[in-house]
């Protein structure tokens, strides 16, 4: 175990729970400045946190993934349609 | 890290409501404006619609009614706010009025069905977290079995996933995109992901 894992702490601090009621809000970039440093500062310690985080970072990547995109078929009518409205 | 859409937003009654009636002429200057602003949402508008409707035929009817209806509404839309939060709303509104009710699954999330899986995993966080929280156990996961999960949410939090996660709009642009409180937006997207997570979490253990 080198130095630094043996510094992580594997039991919550009491800024955990505040860090993980917050912590999607985060993700999303949608926190204070105040709150993104409570959030900096317990994933530098806290290896529980930062587990945590990991996981719901990775979640939101393989949903963002799943993204469709629009037949062309389809995209070519609806041009069609709106250029013949435009037209009319 | 800033979100990608952080346009102005319009107020409420600047997205098309039902009394507002379509403009008979448009003219040269909305042709332009909707073809540059619009057209390109082809792409997000139909990930959104097939989401939704979680059906291709349904999907493409679905964004083509989205496309002509704003298109025929395109004077209602004030310029330089933002395009994609104002179709997606109308989006959003046909797929209400018009398509759920041919989907078989409740219109309504049973909110109280899912508080205790909700609540159980908050608390949970709180004490061990680390029990299921495997990184590894998701990036094994393939796209299916993600999108599967996904699919199986209810329609309200399939819709706040999607906009958030796929889509990148901000809590304030969902909420204006819904019609809903932006501390609903956040409520409802974190039991949302929480559910997905457990859904998940299920598969594996499953498999």
């Amino acid at each position: 175990m080198s130095t630094e894992q043996s510094r992580l702490q594997r039991k919550p601090l009491p800024e955990c729970e505040e860090c993980i009621k917050i912590l999607q809000s985060y993700l999303d970039h949608e926190t204070t400045p105040e709150e993104n440093a409570l959030v900096e500062r317990c994933l530098q310690i806290c290896s529980v946190c930062r587990e945590f985080y990991e996981y719901n970072k990775t979640l939101i990547e393989m949903v963002k993934r799943l993204r469709k995109t629009c037949p062309e078929q389809l995209a070519a009518e609806i041009r069609n349609k709106i250029l013949a409205l435009q037209t009319c | 890290m800033q979100k990608t859409l952080r346009s102005k937003i319009p107020s409420y009654n600047h997205y098309p409501m039902e009394e507002l009636t379509p403009q008979q002429q448009i003219s040269a200057e909305d042709i332009q404006l909707f073809n540059k602003e619009f057209l390109p949402l082809l792409d997000s508008a139909y990930n959104f619609a097939f989401r939704l409707t979680l059906d291709e035929d349904d999907a493409k009817d679905l964004v083509q009614d989205t496309f002509l209806k704003a298109f025929r509404f395109i004077h209602s839309f004030q310029k330089g706010t933002n395009a994609k939060a104002w179709l997606f709303r109308i989006l959003k509104n046909s797929f209400i009025n018009d398509y759920r009710k041919k989907v078989k699954e409740p219109a309504k999330v049973d909110y109280q069905e899912v508080e205790a899986i909700y609540n159980s995993e908050e608390a949970e966080a709180g004490n061990n977290i680390t029990t299921d929280l495997r990184v590894e156990v998701l990036q094994d996961m393939i796209g299916d079995e993600v999108a599967n999960a996904l699919n199986s949410l209810a329609v309200d939090f399939r819709t706040v996933i999607i906009l958030c996660d796929i889509e990148g709009f901000t809590y304030e642009e969902m909420a204006k995109i819904l019609d809903i409180p932006i501390g609903t937006v956040r409520s409802r997207l974190h039991r949302a992901r929480n559910i997905l997570k457990e859904k998940l979490e299920n598969y594996v253990k499953r498999h």
